[in-house]
Protein backbone atom coordinates (compact mmCIF):
# COMPACT_ATOMS: atom_id res chain seq x y z
CA UNK A 1 0.00 0.00 0.00
CA UNK A 2 1.59 3.42 -0.99
CA UNK A 3 2.93 5.29 1.82
CA UNK A 4 0.75 8.37 1.35
CA UNK A 5 -2.63 6.45 2.10
CA UNK A 6 -0.57 4.67 5.13
CA UNK A 7 0.16 8.02 6.86
CA UNK A 8 -3.68 8.73 6.32
CA UNK A 9 -4.72 5.63 7.75
CA UNK A 10 -2.67 6.26 10.39
CA UNK A 11 -4.24 9.67 11.18
CA UNK A 12 -7.83 7.38 11.46
CA UNK A 13 -6.21 4.69 14.00
CA UNK A 14 -3.79 1.30 13.65
CA UNK A 15 -3.02 -1.42 12.16
CA UNK A 16 -5.02 -4.88 13.66
CA UNK A 17 -3.15 -6.19 16.50
CA UNK A 18 -2.14 -10.07 16.10
CA UNK A 19 -1.70 -10.19 19.77
CA UNK A 20 -5.70 -9.51 19.97
CA UNK A 21 -7.43 -12.51 20.18
CA UNK A 22 -11.15 -14.21 21.42
CA UNK A 23 -11.25 -14.82 25.29
CA UNK A 24 -10.73 -18.92 25.71
CA UNK A 25 -14.44 -18.61 26.80
CA UNK A 26 -15.27 -17.62 23.77
CA UNK A 27 -12.45 -19.62 21.77
CA UNK A 28 -14.29 -22.37 23.56
CA UNK A 29 -17.76 -21.36 22.26
CA UNK A 30 -16.85 -20.92 18.44
CA UNK A 31 -15.10 -24.55 18.76
CA UNK A 32 -18.35 -26.25 20.59
CA UNK A 33 -20.07 -25.04 17.50
CA UNK A 34 -17.71 -25.54 14.65
CA UNK A 35 -15.64 -28.52 15.88
CA UNK A 36 -14.33 -28.84 12.60
CA UNK A 37 -12.52 -25.51 12.52
CA UNK A 38 -11.06 -25.80 16.37
CA UNK A 39 -7.38 -25.12 14.81
CA UNK A 40 -8.96 -21.97 12.84
CA UNK A 41 -10.33 -20.50 16.02
CA UNK A 42 -7.83 -20.87 17.75
CA UNK A 43 -5.25 -18.85 15.81
CA UNK A 44 -7.74 -16.61 14.75
CA UNK A 45 -6.91 -12.85 15.50
CA UNK A 46 -7.51 -8.98 15.04
CA UNK A 47 -5.74 -8.45 12.36
CA UNK A 48 -6.37 -11.84 10.22
CA UNK A 49 -10.30 -11.71 11.22
CA UNK A 50 -10.26 -8.10 10.19
CA UNK A 51 -8.58 -8.32 7.26
CA UNK A 52 -10.46 -12.06 5.81
CA UNK A 53 -14.05 -9.84 6.87
CA UNK A 54 -13.14 -7.04 4.67
CA UNK A 55 -11.57 -9.20 1.75
CA UNK A 56 -14.87 -11.31 1.55
CA UNK A 57 -17.23 -7.85 1.60
CA UNK A 58 -15.24 -6.43 -0.91
CA UNK A 59 -16.01 -9.49 -3.32
CA UNK A 60 -19.14 -9.76 -2.72
CA UNK A 61 -19.74 -6.15 -3.15
CA UNK A 62 -17.81 -6.30 -6.85
CA UNK A 63 -19.67 -9.86 -7.45
CA UNK A 64 -23.20 -8.31 -6.52
CA UNK A 65 -22.53 -5.38 -8.31
CA UNK A 66 -20.80 -6.31 -11.52
CA UNK A 67 -21.49 -2.57 -12.96
CA UNK A 68 -18.84 -1.24 -10.76
CA UNK A 69 -15.49 -4.10 -11.85
CA UNK A 70 -14.56 -1.42 -14.45
CA UNK A 71 -14.23 0.91 -11.81
CA UNK A 72 -12.23 -1.35 -9.41
CA UNK A 73 -8.52 0.58 -9.52
CA UNK A 74 -10.58 3.22 -8.31
CA UNK A 75 -11.09 2.24 -4.94
CA UNK A 76 -8.52 1.36 -2.08
CA UNK A 77 -10.06 -0.85 0.97
CA UNK A 78 -8.39 -0.54 3.91
CA UNK A 79 -9.72 -1.58 7.50
CA UNK A 80 -8.49 0.45 10.69
CA UNK A 81 -8.16 -0.15 14.44
CA UNK A 82 -9.56 2.63 15.98
CA UNK A 83 -11.35 3.85 19.22
CA UNK A 84 -14.22 6.19 17.18
CA UNK A 85 -16.22 6.06 14.60
CA UNK A 86 -13.52 6.25 11.80
CA UNK A 87 -15.21 4.60 9.00
CA UNK A 88 -15.06 7.14 5.23
CA UNK A 89 -14.53 7.78 2.08
CA UNK A 90 -11.30 9.54 1.25
CA UNK A 91 -10.34 11.20 -2.37
CA UNK A 92 -6.89 10.52 -2.58
CA UNK A 93 -5.71 12.09 -5.81
CA UNK A 94 -5.70 10.42 -9.32
CA UNK A 95 -9.60 9.74 -9.43
CA UNK A 96 -8.91 6.86 -6.49
CA UNK A 97 -10.86 6.86 -3.61
CA UNK A 98 -9.63 5.07 0.22
CA UNK A 99 -12.81 3.48 2.04
CA UNK A 100 -11.75 2.66 5.45
CA UNK A 101 -13.78 0.57 7.81
CA UNK A 102 -13.45 0.61 11.29
CA UNK A 103 -13.00 -1.56 14.07
CA UNK A 104 -15.07 0.70 16.72
CA UNK A 105 -17.88 0.39 14.62
CA UNK A 106 -17.50 -2.72 13.75
CA UNK A 107 -17.65 -3.70 17.86
CA UNK A 108 -20.46 -2.12 17.93
CA UNK A 109 -22.70 -3.55 15.65
CA UNK A 110 -21.58 -6.92 16.98
CA UNK A 111 -22.39 -6.05 20.55
CA UNK A 112 -25.84 -4.43 19.64
CA UNK A 113 -26.83 -7.89 17.32
CA UNK A 114 -26.20 -9.62 20.18
CA UNK A 115 -28.18 -7.79 22.62
CA UNK A 116 -31.08 -7.83 19.95
CA UNK A 117 -30.86 -10.92 18.83
CA UNK A 118 -29.67 -13.15 21.78
CA UNK A 119 -31.16 -10.83 23.78
CA UNK A 120 -34.28 -11.44 22.37
CA UNK A 121 -33.99 -15.44 22.32
CA UNK A 122 -32.75 -15.34 26.04
CA UNK A 123 -32.63 -12.65 28.05
CA UNK A 124 -35.57 -10.84 29.99
CA UNK A 125 -36.74 -7.43 28.91
CA UNK A 126 -34.91 -5.95 32.58
CA UNK A 127 -31.87 -8.18 31.63
CA UNK A 128 -31.94 -7.36 28.12
CA UNK A 129 -31.96 -3.63 28.79
CA UNK A 130 -29.63 -3.87 31.32
CA UNK A 131 -27.36 -4.78 28.64
CA UNK A 132 -28.15 -2.41 26.24
CA UNK A 133 -27.60 0.37 28.63
CA UNK A 134 -24.20 -0.73 29.10
CA UNK A 135 -23.27 -1.41 25.82
CA UNK A 136 -24.16 2.46 25.29
CA UNK A 137 -22.84 3.49 28.31
CA UNK A 138 -19.48 1.89 26.95
CA UNK A 139 -19.34 2.94 23.51
CA UNK A 140 -20.41 6.69 24.18
CA UNK A 141 -18.11 7.15 26.83
CA UNK A 142 -15.37 6.51 24.37
CA UNK A 143 -16.39 8.83 22.39
CA UNK A 144 -17.08 11.50 24.75
CA UNK A 145 -13.77 11.40 26.37
CA UNK A 146 -11.48 10.39 23.49
CA UNK A 147 -11.06 6.99 24.98
CA UNK A 148 -9.60 8.56 28.14
CA UNK A 149 -12.37 7.03 30.29
CA UNK A 150 -14.87 4.56 29.55
CA UNK A 151 -17.83 2.62 31.38
CA UNK A 152 -16.94 -0.68 31.10
CA UNK A 153 -17.25 -2.72 28.32
CA UNK A 154 -19.70 -5.53 29.34
CA UNK A 155 -19.96 -9.18 28.98
CA UNK A 156 -22.25 -9.89 25.78
CA UNK A 157 -24.37 -13.54 25.88
CA UNK A 158 -22.36 -16.72 25.11
CA UNK A 159 -23.19 -18.29 21.07
CA UNK A 160 -25.49 -21.17 22.47
CA UNK A 161 -26.85 -22.76 18.68
CA UNK A 162 -25.53 -22.21 14.57
CA UNK A 163 -28.91 -20.95 13.51
CA UNK A 164 -28.47 -18.23 16.08
CA UNK A 165 -25.12 -17.41 15.33
CA UNK A 166 -25.08 -17.56 11.75
CA UNK A 167 -28.17 -14.92 12.04
CA UNK A 168 -26.09 -12.94 14.26
CA UNK A 169 -23.22 -13.06 11.86
CA UNK A 170 -25.37 -12.44 8.81
CA UNK A 171 -26.97 -9.38 10.13
CA UNK A 172 -23.78 -7.86 10.72
CA UNK A 173 -22.19 -8.89 8.04
CA UNK A 174 -25.50 -7.19 5.98
CA UNK A 175 -24.85 -4.04 8.30
CA UNK A 176 -20.85 -3.97 7.62
CA UNK A 177 -21.24 -4.40 3.08
CA UNK A 178 -24.12 -1.49 3.44
CA UNK A 179 -21.41 0.78 5.51
CA UNK A 180 -18.75 0.02 2.69
CA UNK A 181 -21.54 0.40 -0.13
CA UNK A 182 -22.33 3.88 1.48
CA UNK A 183 -18.97 5.26 1.54
CA UNK A 184 -18.06 3.77 -2.28
CA UNK A 185 -21.19 5.68 -2.68
CA UNK A 186 -20.15 8.88 -1.31
CA UNK A 187 -17.40 8.73 -4.01
CA UNK A 188 -20.02 7.98 -6.61
CA UNK A 189 -21.96 10.85 -6.06
CA UNK A 190 -18.78 13.20 -5.85
CA UNK A 191 -17.37 12.48 -9.35
CA UNK A 192 -18.86 13.10 -12.88
CA UNK A 193 -16.69 9.94 -13.82
CA UNK A 194 -19.62 7.64 -12.30
CA UNK A 195 -22.93 10.05 -13.06
CA UNK A 196 -24.05 7.69 -15.72
CA UNK A 197 -24.02 4.70 -13.23
CA UNK A 198 -26.39 6.36 -10.47
CA UNK A 199 -29.11 5.39 -12.95
CA UNK A 200 -28.35 1.67 -12.91
CA UNK A 201 -28.74 1.76 -8.98
CA UNK A 202 -31.68 3.93 -8.41
CA UNK A 203 -34.00 5.86 -10.53
CA UNK A 204 -35.73 7.33 -8.53
CA UNK A 205 -34.91 9.10 -5.44
CA UNK A 206 -36.65 10.25 -2.41
CA UNK A 207 -35.69 13.21 0.26
CA UNK A 208 -36.24 14.59 3.33
CA UNK A 209 -34.92 17.48 3.31
CA UNK A 210 -37.72 19.46 5.13
CA UNK A 211 -37.25 17.73 8.00
CA UNK A 212 -33.49 18.33 8.16
CA UNK A 213 -34.30 22.22 7.03
CA UNK A 214 -36.15 22.35 9.85
CA UNK A 215 -33.58 20.96 12.60
CA UNK A 216 -30.17 22.17 10.39
CA UNK A 217 -29.10 24.82 7.94
CA UNK A 218 -26.71 22.15 6.12
CA UNK A 219 -29.51 19.95 4.36
CA UNK A 220 -26.32 19.28 1.08
CA UNK A 221 -24.69 17.30 3.64
CA UNK A 222 -28.06 15.59 4.88
CA UNK A 223 -28.74 15.04 0.97
CA UNK A 224 -25.97 13.51 0.30
CA UNK A 225 -25.81 11.14 3.44
CA UNK A 226 -29.32 9.91 2.02
CA UNK A 227 -27.92 9.71 -1.35
CA UNK A 228 -25.24 7.39 -0.41
CA UNK A 229 -27.73 5.43 1.67
CA UNK A 230 -30.18 5.01 -1.13
CA UNK A 231 -26.93 4.06 -2.88
CA UNK A 232 -25.80 1.56 -0.64
CA UNK A 233 -29.39 -0.27 -0.37
CA UNK A 234 -29.63 -0.77 -3.94
CA UNK A 235 -25.75 -2.11 -3.97
CA UNK A 236 -26.46 -3.99 -0.62
CA UNK A 237 -29.59 -5.88 -2.41
CA UNK A 238 -27.76 -7.00 -5.16
CA UNK A 239 -25.48 -8.35 -2.84
CA UNK A 240 -27.48 -11.05 -1.27
CA UNK A 241 -30.61 -10.69 -3.74
CA UNK A 242 -33.98 -8.94 -4.37
CA UNK A 243 -35.83 -11.72 -5.49
CA UNK A 244 -37.16 -13.47 -2.05
CA UNK A 245 -39.16 -11.56 0.58
CA UNK A 246 -37.65 -13.16 3.29
CA UNK A 247 -34.22 -11.83 2.17
CA UNK A 248 -35.41 -8.33 1.23
CA UNK A 249 -36.98 -8.35 5.13
CA UNK A 250 -33.66 -10.07 6.49
CA UNK A 251 -31.76 -6.67 4.34
CA UNK A 252 -33.94 -4.24 5.41
CA UNK A 253 -34.06 -5.45 9.14
CA UNK A 254 -30.53 -4.99 9.41
CA UNK A 255 -30.34 -1.68 7.50
CA UNK A 256 -32.79 0.03 9.56
CA UNK A 257 -31.50 -1.58 12.70
CA UNK A 258 -27.63 -0.04 11.76
CA UNK A 259 -29.50 3.50 11.28
CA UNK A 260 -31.59 3.04 15.13
CA UNK A 261 -28.80 2.23 16.54
CA UNK A 262 -26.25 4.62 15.46
CA UNK A 263 -29.58 7.18 16.13
CA UNK A 264 -29.54 6.12 19.94
CA UNK A 265 -26.53 6.38 20.97
CA UNK A 266 -26.62 9.81 19.74
CA UNK A 267 -29.79 10.34 22.05
CA UNK A 268 -27.05 8.98 24.73
CA UNK A 269 -23.92 11.25 24.71
CA UNK A 270 -24.95 13.98 22.35
CA UNK A 271 -26.48 17.24 24.06
CA UNK A 272 -29.39 19.55 23.32
CA UNK A 273 -27.09 21.55 21.28
CA UNK A 274 -26.07 19.62 18.92
CA UNK A 275 -29.56 19.27 17.40
CA UNK A 276 -28.06 18.85 13.12
CA UNK A 277 -26.92 15.55 13.73
CA UNK A 278 -30.47 14.31 15.03
CA UNK A 279 -31.56 16.11 12.20
CA UNK A 280 -29.11 14.11 9.92
CA UNK A 281 -30.12 10.64 11.62
CA UNK A 282 -33.97 11.04 11.60
CA UNK A 283 -34.02 12.12 7.98
CA UNK A 284 -31.73 8.98 7.35
CA UNK A 285 -34.51 7.24 9.07
CA UNK A 286 -37.44 8.14 7.41
CA UNK A 287 -35.28 7.46 3.87
CA UNK A 288 -35.00 3.91 5.23
CA UNK A 289 -38.21 3.26 6.22
CA UNK A 290 -39.78 4.86 2.74
CA UNK A 291 -36.87 2.79 0.91
CA UNK A 292 -38.33 -0.28 2.35
CA UNK A 293 -41.71 0.19 1.73
CA UNK A 294 -40.92 0.71 -2.09
CA UNK A 295 -38.32 -2.53 -2.00
CA UNK A 296 -40.45 -5.00 0.14
CA UNK A 297 -43.12 -5.02 -2.83
CA UNK A 298 -45.20 -8.74 -1.49
CA UNK A 299 -46.51 -6.93 1.16
CA UNK A 300 -46.66 -4.04 3.61
CA UNK A 301 -43.69 -4.63 5.46
CA UNK A 302 -45.29 -5.45 8.81
CA UNK A 303 -42.06 -6.51 10.27
CA UNK A 304 -40.35 -2.76 10.77
CA UNK A 305 -43.40 -1.85 12.47
CA UNK A 306 -43.26 -5.06 14.92
CA UNK A 307 -39.50 -4.06 15.31
CA UNK A 308 -40.40 -0.49 16.19
CA UNK A 309 -42.58 -1.70 18.84
CA UNK A 310 -39.73 -4.41 20.10
CA UNK A 311 -37.07 -1.77 20.29
CA UNK A 312 -39.22 0.79 22.66
CA UNK A 313 -39.38 -2.01 24.64
CA UNK A 314 -36.02 -2.49 25.22
CA UNK A 315 -33.32 -0.35 23.05
CA UNK A 316 -34.99 2.97 23.45
CA UNK A 317 -35.28 2.29 27.10
CA UNK A 318 -31.75 1.49 27.61
CA UNK A 319 -30.58 4.59 25.82
CA UNK A 320 -32.71 6.65 28.36
CA UNK A 321 -31.03 5.19 31.24
CA UNK A 322 -27.50 5.49 30.01
CA UNK A 323 -28.39 8.69 28.71
CA UNK A 324 -28.87 9.76 32.60
CA UNK A 325 -25.38 8.35 33.95
CA UNK A 326 -23.55 10.09 30.99
CA UNK A 327 -25.34 13.47 31.83
CA UNK A 328 -24.57 12.56 35.77
CA UNK A 329 -21.32 11.66 34.51
CA UNK A 330 -20.93 14.60 32.75
CA UNK A 331 -21.87 16.95 35.42
CA UNK A 332 -19.62 15.77 37.69
CA UNK A 333 -16.62 15.61 35.67
CA UNK A 334 -16.06 12.23 35.46
CA UNK A 335 -16.61 12.75 31.72
CA UNK B 1 11.03 15.57 1.35
CA UNK B 2 8.83 13.52 3.30
CA UNK B 3 5.13 13.42 3.34
CA UNK B 4 3.33 14.57 6.18
CA UNK B 5 -1.13 14.21 6.28
CA UNK B 6 -2.99 15.68 8.94
CA UNK B 7 -5.98 15.22 9.54
CA UNK B 8 -8.20 17.53 11.15
CA UNK B 9 -11.40 16.17 12.63
CA UNK B 10 -15.34 17.23 12.28
CA UNK B 11 -14.28 20.11 9.85
CA UNK B 12 -15.99 20.87 6.58
CA UNK B 13 -14.20 22.89 4.25
CA UNK B 14 -15.80 25.83 2.32
CA UNK B 15 -13.46 27.32 -0.52
CA UNK B 16 -12.94 30.41 1.17
CA UNK B 17 -11.44 27.92 3.91
CA UNK B 18 -9.71 26.00 0.96
CA UNK B 19 -8.42 29.47 -0.42
CA UNK B 20 -7.46 31.00 3.16
CA UNK B 21 -5.55 27.43 3.66
CA UNK B 22 -3.80 27.71 0.84
CA UNK B 23 -2.68 30.77 0.87
CA UNK B 24 -1.58 30.72 4.62
CA UNK B 25 0.67 27.31 3.25
CA UNK B 26 1.95 28.41 0.24
CA UNK B 27 3.56 31.20 2.90
CA UNK B 28 4.85 28.92 4.71
CA UNK B 29 8.75 27.63 4.32
CA UNK B 30 9.52 24.44 3.56
CA UNK B 31 6.84 22.98 3.23
CA UNK B 32 4.58 21.68 -0.03
CA UNK B 33 1.30 21.87 -0.23
CA UNK B 34 0.22 17.91 -1.84
CA UNK B 35 -3.77 18.23 -1.88
CA UNK B 36 -6.75 19.17 0.96
CA UNK B 37 -10.05 17.12 0.37
CA UNK B 38 -12.80 16.55 2.63
CA UNK B 39 -13.54 13.11 3.93
CA UNK B 40 -17.13 11.51 4.08
CA UNK B 41 -17.72 9.55 7.13
CA UNK B 42 -20.34 7.28 7.62
CA UNK B 43 -21.83 9.40 10.85
CA UNK B 44 -22.09 12.68 8.25
CA UNK B 45 -19.23 14.24 10.01
CA UNK B 46 -16.41 15.52 7.58
CA UNK B 47 -12.57 15.36 8.07
CA UNK B 48 -10.53 17.36 6.19
CA UNK B 49 -7.56 15.97 5.05
CA UNK B 50 -4.19 18.11 4.25
CA UNK B 51 -1.44 16.22 2.65
CA UNK B 52 1.86 18.35 2.21
CA UNK B 53 5.20 17.38 1.07
CA UNK B 54 7.92 18.73 3.85
CA UNK B 55 11.57 19.09 4.69
CA UNK B 56 12.16 19.80 8.23
CA UNK B 57 11.90 21.15 11.63
CA UNK B 58 11.47 24.21 10.86
CA UNK B 59 8.24 23.28 8.79
CA UNK B 60 6.93 21.36 11.38
CA UNK B 61 6.59 24.44 13.76
CA UNK B 62 5.75 26.68 11.16
CA UNK B 63 2.69 23.85 10.10
CA UNK B 64 1.34 24.03 13.26
CA UNK B 65 1.03 27.93 13.72
CA UNK B 66 -0.70 27.82 10.08
CA UNK B 67 -3.16 24.92 10.98
CA UNK B 68 -4.02 26.18 14.65
CA UNK B 69 -4.80 29.77 12.89
CA UNK B 70 -6.66 28.40 10.52
CA UNK B 71 -8.76 26.25 12.53
CA UNK B 72 -9.18 28.94 15.91
CA UNK B 73 -11.91 30.33 14.04
CA UNK B 74 -13.95 27.27 15.15
CA UNK B 75 -12.33 26.06 18.65
CA UNK B 76 -14.68 23.07 17.95
CA UNK B 77 -12.25 21.54 15.78
CA UNK B 78 -9.18 19.35 16.76
CA UNK B 79 -5.85 18.71 14.70
CA UNK B 80 -4.43 15.46 14.91
CA UNK B 81 -0.45 15.08 14.02
CA UNK B 82 1.25 12.19 14.74
CA UNK B 83 -0.55 10.64 17.77
CA UNK B 84 -1.66 14.03 18.94
CA UNK B 85 -4.86 15.87 18.69
CA UNK B 86 -5.32 19.09 19.56
CA UNK B 87 -8.64 21.59 19.86
CA UNK B 88 -8.51 25.55 19.70
CA UNK B 89 -4.99 25.55 21.17
CA UNK B 90 -3.45 29.64 20.15
CA UNK B 91 -0.79 29.38 17.72
CA UNK B 92 1.91 29.70 20.79
CA UNK B 93 0.79 26.77 22.57
CA UNK B 94 0.64 24.70 19.61
CA UNK B 95 3.97 25.81 18.58
CA UNK B 96 5.10 25.03 21.89
CA UNK B 97 3.34 21.13 22.36
CA UNK B 98 5.00 20.36 18.48
CA UNK B 99 8.22 21.54 19.97
CA UNK B 100 8.17 19.26 23.54
CA UNK B 101 7.01 16.24 20.73
CA UNK B 102 9.89 16.84 18.11
CA UNK B 103 12.29 16.97 20.96
CA UNK B 104 13.14 20.87 21.65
Amino acid sequence: MNKVIKLIISTLGREHPTDLKATPERSQQYSDLFPEKKGFWKSLNSKSASDIAMNTYVEKVFKGNPWLEEFRDDFVFSNVFSNKESTKSIPIGESKSLIVLDSHIQKYLWMMNKSHLYGGFHMTDKDNIQLYAEIFLHFSSIIISNSKKAFPKPKTPSHKTKDEFYLLALHTEIQEVFLICHEIGHALIKSKKYQDKLDIISSSRSRHIEEALDLSGSSELVDEEIMADEIAFEMTLNVYGREKPEVVEMISTAVFLLIRYFLWLRVVYKTSEEDFEFGMWLSRNSFIREKVNKVYHWDSPVFLIMLLEYLEVRMEPAALIAKEFVDEARASGEL
Amino acid sequence: MENLVVNINGASITKEDLSELENLLDNTEGAELVSITSSNSFNGMEDVIIILSIGGGVAIKQLGAVFIAWINRDKSNKIKYKNFEASGYSSDEIIKIVKELEGE
